[in-house]
């Protein structure tokens, strides 16, 4: 489990502090989003999950071991794994599978056992057949895909993802998603991840929204329709299909007997089908 | 007046081991004075379009024509009239301040003092960036969507006529993404040309004359007012999700609900869904 217990972070040379008295629990194998405008505080909150940055104060554990120990903190970083929405900063090899080999090589395992972890995160993130082209030549979303796979290939306990599919086409980021919450289902990998789109999230256990470095509230996805509101509030945008829900209902006038339950079109139409 | 791409193809590392042919025989057209989407998948060329419309890649095959004037070849005439402002912009930025910042580019173009000083002011008032407030902030302190204003001012104080944004709303929060598109509005009213490259078709359909599909390098689909549901169609099969608004109603008529869907706007589909339920689905 990773547990923060009020912490605040401020970056060194600013007056005001980045996030405030958080307080959150994340438990194993839970898909957690955190969604908020830019500069809510999000990306702070990633980089203090694996020790990047330092709380200013308060207290962060992952399974016990404390962040701010030096020891705990190597053992930490191989708990989680962190990947960064700018994926330029985090590729370093000539070639995607030798970018991809870094981290578990870096672990010491068998060169079998990295070539196995290699093929199948670049498998993961549909990108096997780059595997032996250079980075540099490859778009910015397939580069973001080799930053995953990268990760990916540490098998990390933890997955902290900061806007994974920033870059990507729809498709891709389809595939993306699909396949982090199979990674969370069937690996039983604990996800966090940070966006600005609630689209993406719709099948997270729990989405904290974040603003102003505060926690200002914990939604269940299902809660989303009633918090239309609120969200705009935090500038944050509601999923399509709801938005589309309260249209129809103020067409309606208020006639049309929606529960504003679906989440998705194919759910919506099936609603309304039901209706006849 | 306005660009025109003929058969334009492009190769990167020509003769080398990662050939790789990225545009190929790419025609069209950006008429002035309107809002064009270029929209495709992950590495269809887009970038690369956008970077020979702005003169950045030499045109390998093909022609480009600016204003009727044909311009191959000749990178130093696209850069009167074309700016672009490259994606996350915030990475380019070389001063520390905002008006500085807007100002640099046209440092070197030889002006006045007070000229610079006035088209500075002035761009920064397009973009909703006013003078007073932000001319001595600190770039690195600004919000992402303030930053995106920096870098379309630049261009705007450069005084080109066509700006061209290459995934413009990456990474923006929803009033980002929100301000954006007012601005981008604005800026056809004030006879700018703009041209957006997204991977966003409901944010491009909210604004844009014509909206061009990239697939594989090629034109697969030019996107106006002439929506049809076999268009959209194929447009799904390139992948491309359609607005909830659009796919819900392509399916309550796939259910057989009686819909007409002359007109793919917002409204009107859903006056159209309204209007089909009332008979039986409406309470008293």
């Amino acid at each position: 489990m990773i547990s923060l217990r009020n912490v605040s972070y401020t970056y060194p040379h600013s007056n005001q502090a980045a996030l405030v008295n958080i307080t959150l629990d994340i438990a194993v194998g839970e898909f957690i989003a955190v969604v908020g405008k830019n500069a809510s505080g999000k990306s702070t909150l990633a980089r203090l999950l694996n020790g990047m940055l330092i709380p200013s104060s308060g207290l962060i554990t992952v399974d016990g071991l404390k962040i701010t120990d030096k020891q705990d903190l190597v053992k930490i970083r191989k708990k989680v794994g962190l990947l960064l929405p700018s994926p330029d900063n985090q590729i370093i090899f000539n070639l995607v599978e030798e970018d991809v080999a870094f981290g578990p090589g870096n672990l010491g395992l068998p060169t079998q056992e990295i070539r196995d972890r290699v093929d199948t995160a670049l498998r993961m993130v549909s990108m096997e057949e780059f595997k032996k082209h250079p980075p540099y030549l490859l778009s910015g979303g397939q580069k973001q895909k080799v930053a995953l796979a990268g990760l990916l290939a540490m098998n990390p306990e933890y997955l902290v993802l900061d806007e994974p599919t920033v870059m990507l086409d729809s498709q891709s980021k389809q595939s993306i998603i699909q396949n982090i919450i199979k990674i969370n289902r069937n690996l039983k990998t604990t996800v966090i991840m940070i966006t600005h789109d609630l689209e993406e999230v719709i099948h997270a256990d729990r989405i904290v929204l974040l603003d102003e470095g505060t926690i200002k509230g914990i939604l269940q996805p299902s809660d989303l329709s009633m918090n239309t509101e609120k969200l705009e509030k935090l500038g944050i945008e509601q999923i399509e299909v709801i938005k589309l829900i309260d249209k129809l209902k103020a067409k309606a006038q208020g006639k049309l007997q929606l529960s504003s339950n679906s989440l998705t079109v194919e759910e919506l139409v099936e609603e309304i089908c039901q209706l006849s | 007046m306005s660009i025109k791409l003929e058969n334009i193809s492009y190769t990167y590392q020509i003769g080398r081991p990662f050939e790789k042919l990225v545009l190929e025989n790419i025609s069209l057209e950006i008429r002035e004075n309107t809002i064009v989407g270029i929209m495709g998948a992950t590495s269809s060329g887009k970038t690369t379009l956008l970077q020979i419309l702005a003169g950045l890649l030499t045109v390998q095959k093909g022609q480009v024509i600016i204003d009727n004037d044909i311009k191959v070849n000749t990178q130093n005439t696209f850069v009167n009239s074309v700016g672009l402002v490259f994606q996350f912009p915030e990475m380019q930025f070389i001063l520390d301040r905002v008006f500085d910042e807007i100002a640099y580019s046209l440092t070197f173009l030889k002006l006045k003092q007070a000229e610079i000083k006035n088209r500075v002011l002035e761009s920064m008032e397009i973009v909703g960036l006013p003078g007073a407030k932000y001319k001595d902030r600190r770039i690195e302190n600004l919000s992402s969507g303030e930053k995106r204003r920096v870098a379309i001012a630049t261009i705007l104080a450069l005084d080109r006529k066509y700006i061209l944004l290459d995934e413009p709303t990456a990474a923006l929060d929803y009033p980002g993404r929100q301000d954006l598109q007012k601005l981008i509005l604005r800026l056809r009213d004030s006879n700018k040309t703009v041209v957006i490259v997204s991977h966003d078709l409901s944010y491009l359909l909210e604004m844009c004359d014509e909206i061009y599909i990239i697939s594989k390098g090629r034109v697969a689909m030019v996107l106006s007012s002439d929506l049809r549901p076999e268009k959209l169609d194929s447009l799904k099969t390139l992948s491309h999700p359609l607005p909830a608004y659009m796919e819900t109603a392509i399916k309550l008529k796939k259910k057989g609900f009686d819909l007409r869907l002359e007109n793919w706007t917002e409204d009107a589909l859903i006056e159209e869904i309204i209007a089909t339920l009332v008979s039986g689905h409406l309470a008293d």
